[in-house]
């Protein structure tokens, strides 16, 4: 079983993504090197088309009242077919590049790595482990208003999709909300369980979580990148410090580090720890694209006020700011000009 | 709309009551407001940043602006959600490693070996963290914990064993409800965790009748006194329509009775049910109770 979620959790939470992700941005991005599409914004890219995926096998099995199964079956398929165009994508990339007019990057003149910046990384390491470690051994999960593992225990049993009461079994007589209905998460999490014969508990309370701890540092990787461009070290003492801030920040619902380590599977805390960093990122960069996949699968995953989240209003208020400074600082070098 | 205002006024409270990260993400941009320069050196990546998590953390504060913030996010979500606006994790990171920066820049040149005077320093920035948070005191889990969850499955899974076609339709103390339908969804609940975690009701138009909530509220009373009969405060609906609290005598049979009726074929009771209770109660039923993992097990049905 613990290689079965292994498996669930190197395959398919980071070598499909990866693969997925590095299509979709080597098409996005055309005029970049290759090379400049980090790793982690390749896995991260995937994440979120996949939720996409899963969004759109999800809302076909609500509106034409499909099986859970041919819910699943249809994801994979997608699935199945994206992973070919991305394969395709990144070999037509690899023999076209002799001949592309794209800018050239110098060739590899990565710096050796330091002792500091070993030390570092083994610090970083190790936090990360006692983190997952914590995740899978104590299995202290918040529940309070959350019911994603009996809601995917419900459409795995039923093989339908929001057709019992997941609390009590019992078919529902009046139904749920519709703005709820369109959450794909737990036909997520069901498809995972479907096609790895895991069950409900051992994905959502134990694989998700991981995962979603990967991806948020996958997520303040980049941000990182972005605020230290150019030391290394520092990059990761930023992301020894936000394993800090999880770790010992685990004292209240609503806190960053709260959710990572007793509720990795909620819509909120993937939002709270992966997609608001990236969108950070994302905007610090100008990668566009990136912003509006991520507010795209915010709307996927949380109830949103008309799908205009948080992420779309932190991406348009860091936007305006960054763009007033900008303003104000061509002002004032245009004064000094003057003067 | 006023129940919005005070959770606005008293959530800024709320937030800062347990954990003080809240205090560092105001110490860190105190820090480059007022050292901008001196500590920050090249500011111009961070200035956005900084200026935009300023901008949300006097926002969030405000009561006025975080109703806007929580209007803005449905108002299904609580006050401390609307500081998934301010990058707090981000901002304190950034802070604490330029500080770090700082630190062994100053103090970690080689001929002078001040290395220890350095590595003080990053050591009580991470107690500073440290303090700053849990302090391993877990102020939430009113749950089943990890280890009361195993106990319970290993009982569920008794009772999976034995299901027969009719299935298995189960009454039982609070934390086995709790653990029963994430364990797996072939197990049918009288009523789940909705009944009395209140945030779940968003999930759902459906209700529970009154005999459910009688059923709940003597499982309650039975599992805190061990008794079959019980004085329990329930809501009552005048003519007029209006609620209020009163009481309720509720007789352990007559809602073993009302459970049975309504479908359920194994009734777990709480192991501290006394002899003479669980006498009447086979009596009554014509049943053999049994004890199995700390509860009293009836067999009901086939």
């Amino acid at each position: 079983m613990a290689y079965q979620m292994l498996r669930l959790l190197c395959f398919f939470m980071v070598l499909i993504p990866l693969l997925l992700g590095r299509g979709a941005l080597c098409i996005s991005y055309r005029k970049q090197p290759i090379r400049e599409t980090i790793l982690s914004d390749s896995v991260l890219t995937g994440y979120l088309i996949m939720i996409g995926l899963t969004e759109a096998a999800h809302m076909g099995t609500v509106v034409l009242g499909w099986s859970f199964s041919d819910c699943w079956k249809l994801f994979a398929l997608m699935l199945v077919v994206c992973l070919f165009a991305a394969v395709g994508i990144l070999l037509w990339d690899k023999h076209g590049k002799k001949n592309s007019n794209r800018r050239k990057l110098p060739g590899k003149n990565r710096k050796p790595v330091t002792t500091k910046e070993q030390v570092l990384f083994i610090a970083f390491a190790a936090l990360v482990l006692i983190q997952i470690m914590r995740i899978v051994i104590q299995k202290e999960v918040y529940l309070g208003g959350d019911m994603t593992a009996e809601t995917v225990n419900s459409f795995l049993i039923t093989d339908a999709i929001y057709k019992v009461n997941p609390m009590t079994g019992e078919l529902y007589s009046l139904g749920i909300p519709f703005r709820l209905q369109i959450l794909c998460l737990p036909t997520f999490y069901g498809t995972l369980c479907a096609l790895f014969g895991l069950s409900a508990e051992q994905v959502v309370w134990s694989i998700v979580p991981i995962a979603t701890l990967l991806y948020s540092y996958l997520a303040y990787s980049i941000l990182a990148r972005v605020l230290f461009p150019d030391k290394r070290d520092q990059r990761v003492a930023f992301l020894i410090f936000v394993a800090l801030l999880y770790l010992f920040g685990d004292y209240m619902y609503g806190v960053d580090g709260f959710g990572v380590m007793h509720g990795g599977f909620r819509g909120v805390v993937i939002r709270a720890a992966v997609l608001l960093p990236y969108t950070f990122g994302a905007v610090m960069r100008r990668r566009w694209k990136i912003v509006i996949l991520c507010v795209l699968a915010e709307a996927c995953l949380v109830w949103t006020f008309y799908g205009m989240g948080v992420c779309l209003f932190v991406a348009a208020g860091l936007t305006l700011v960054n763009r007033l400074i900008g303003r104000r600082r061509k002002s004032a070098d245009g004064k000094e000009t003057t003067v | 709309m006023r129940e919005l205002f005070r959770n606005a006024w008293l959530g800024w409270g709320r937030y800062t009551e347990n954990g003080k990260f809240a205090a560092l993400l105001l110490a860190v941009l105190l820090i480059f407001w007022l050292l901008q320069r001196a500590a920050f050196g090249d500011h111009k990546k961070f200035l956005g940043l900084m200026v935009y998590t300023s901008f949300m953390t006097v926002a969030c504060i405000c009561p006025v602006t975080a109703v806007c913030f929580m209007l803005y996010q449905t108002r299904f979500y609580d006050y401390e959600w609307i500081w998934s606006l301010v990058p707090v994790t981000a901002v304190i990171a950034a802070g604490g490693t330029v500080f770090l920066e700082k630190i062994w820049e100053d103090y970690s040149h080689p001929k002078e070996k001040r290395y220890f005077r350095a590595s003080l320093f990053t050591a009580a920035l991470v107690l500073l963290i440290f303090f700053s948070g849990s302090l391993d005191q877990k102020v939430w889990n009113d749950g089943v914990t990890g280890s009361e969850r195993a106990q319970v499955e290993a009982v569920l899974e008794r009772l999976m064993t034995e299901q027969d076609e009719e299935g298995l339709c189960l009454w039982a103390p609070r934390e086995v409800l709790e653990c029963a339908r994430a364990y797996s969804g072939e197990i049918f609940l009288l009523y789940g965790r909705d009944m009395w975690d209140g945030a779940l009701g968003a999930y759902t138009y459906e209700v529970y009748d009154e005999t459910r909530r009688e059923l709940y509220l003597w499982m309650d009373h039975a599992e805190e006194s061990g008794s079959l009969v019980g004085i329990v405060e329930v809501l009552t609906v005048d003519e007029a329509g209006e609620q209020h609290n009163g009481e309720k005598q509720l007789d352990g049979i007559v809602c073993i009775q009302d459970a049975i009726n309504m479908g359920a074929n194994r009734i777990l009771l709480p192991g501290n049910m006394q002899e003479e209770d669980l006498e009447q109660i086979e009596k009554a039923l014509s049943v053999e109770a049994e004890e199995l993992g700390g509860y009293i097990l009836l067999r009901l049905g086939k």
